[in-house]
């Protein structure tokens, strides 16, 4: 994930001595968004770079099943070709959360960690529906490595397929309706079925 | 006569407590105001719609509510706000809401324990009819197969303890002791030791508002924090020096990816106003 150095920086910044130093040295234009100050050479641009991040975040989201935060990062950069400021990106991505363009699902890392993926909000019922239909074959096979579940939800596979099959069971281990074995098999929860039918 | 349109994952303050409008059109009497400020039970009418609506999330220090985008609610200088409208200018930190609380320990009611049963069903691992089992957010180890209150009892399953909950429990403590069975169903399901605070998924909205009373009853301050001002997967529970004020500014507003149906909600009397989620419902207008 390190090609995106080589692309030139957006000329968007959280500060008007940060945009200076990438350049510019006018900075006319600004905008807010969840606290955080963007700053453009002027009003026109800012709206366009602005809505050229907004339309590539939405895109790539689009073509993928769930990305984590360093990836959806990534790949936006490689859309428009340029580096973007790490909290220009930030305030962008909560206002197309805001906006409801894409949402964010919790998920618990095998530390226990909670972390977060980002899915596109046209994809929602389909996540949704994933959810259940890996649940379902946990719950008959016991124990799935995430490379069988890639295969099931993803069969055409590519690139972030392997991840996203990944954040369906950590979305589930996060209920507690798997749980880790190792970073690549998931197990279901045996005591839990065992507490159900002492108490039923 | 007033009306407004909120969903059905809304929550309304009723005698007995809070619960989810559900998903069907029916006529029930729910906690609002008058025009002097003071709390009363009212008839409401409630119009399920086949029109489906992104559910629009608002938050503050002491409600947090899902409501159709086209809701209007009530500001404390007595304006009404679209939250479409708050949600694309980004401007819920600039309003002031007004919300309320009950103070009185409600009296639940079958429904009340329905709806609450139906949540604690969501949030679990796995659950049957009779039995819902909800993953803590840390390992209690050591405590396993005890009991955090009755009817209620810990489980360990490798590093994760999970919280096996029945019905019947639920039931039960509504006509007794509803604040402490929620109160340790929360210390055992949503507590975070780091942060010394309960964190609860952003749809959890029925629970929030069940615990922020309980709280409030039991005399511990605690304020409702979310991740930002323009998104929050979870409400955080923390623990403050002063208690939040009712008048407050809007802590977050979204509009999330999951939608639901919208309710029509009438009243009749012009100068009470219903509240939903601990929110001030303004009526429609034109």
């Amino acid at each position: 994930m390190k090609s995106e150095t080589q692309y030139p920086d957006l000329p968007l910044a959280t500060s008007q001595r940060t945009l200076q130093s990438k350049g510019c040295h006018e900075s006319e234009g600004q905008t807010r968004l969840g606290g955080v100050t963007i700053y453009a050479r002027s009003d026109e641009e800012l709206r366009r770079l602005c809505d050229d991040v907004t339309t590539a975040i939405d895109r790539v989201i689009q073509a993928h099943a769930s990305l984590t935060r360093s990836h959806l990062e990534w790949q936006v950069q490689k859309e428009i070709k340029n580096r973007i400021d790490r909290r220009v990106f930030g305030a962008l991505l909560g206002a197309a959360l805001r906006r409801g363009i894409i949402d964010q699902i919790p998920c618990a890392a095998e530390s226990g960690k909670v972390f977060r993926v980002y899915i596109h909000a046209t994809s929602r019922s389909l996540f949704d529906d994933r959810l259940v239909a890996v649940i379902a074959r946990l719950r008959k096979d016991r124990v799935l490595p995430v490379r069988v579940v890639r295969d099931v939800l993803f069969p055409l596979g590519g690139w972030g397929t392997w991840s996203s099959a990944s954040h369906i069971l950590a979305r589930l281990a996060l209920r507690g309706s798997a749980k880790y074995v190792d970073a690549k098999t998931f197990a279901w929860p045996e005591e839990v079925d065992h507490a159900v039918r002492q108490h039923s | 006569m007033p009306s407004g349109s909120i969903l059905e994952r809304s929550v309304l303050l009723t005698p007995s407590g809070w619960r989810r409008c559900g998903n069907k059109s029916t006529e029930l009497d729910v906690i609002g105001l008058d025009r002097a400020g003071t709390p009363q039970a009212g008839r409401i009418r409630l119009e399920l719609s086949s029109v489906r609506s992104r559910v629009a999330f608002v938050g503050t220090a002491t409600a947090a509510g899902e409501f159709a985008e086209a809701t209007r609610l009530l500001l404390a200088a007595g304006d009404a706000v679209d939250l479409r409208q708050v949600i694309a200018t980004e401007s819920a930190s600039e309003l002031q809401f007004e919300t309320f609380r009950i103070d009185a320990r409600p009296q639940g009611s079958p429904q009340q324990a329905k709806s609450l049963w139906e949540e604690l069903q969501a949030l679990s691992a796995t659950a049957d009819p009779e039995t819902a089992v909800i993953r803590c957010a840390e390992q209690c180890t050591g405590k396993a197969n005890r009991a955090p209150a009755a009817g209620l009892m810990l489980v360990e399953d490798g590093d994760t303890t999970y919280l096996v909950v029945t019905r019947r429990a639920i039931e039960e403590s509504l006509h007794a002791n509803a604040d402490s069975m929620l109160l340790a169903i929360a210390n055992a399901c949503f507590h975070r030791s780091e942060e010394n605070r309960w964190e609860l998924e952003a749809d959890s909205t029925l629970l929030v508002m069940w615990l922020l009373d309980a709280l409030r009853r039991a005399g511990i301050r605690r304020s409702a924090q979310y991740d930002s001002l323009q998104h929050s997967c979870f409400v955080f529970i923390d623990l403050v020096s002063t208690d939040p004020a009712p008048l407050g500014p809007g802590r977050c507003a979204f509009l999330s990816s999951r939608s639901s149906n919208e309710i029509r909600i009438e009243w009749s009397d012009p100068s009470w106003t219903p509240v939903v989620s601990g929110f001030l419902l303004s009526p429609k207008t034109g």
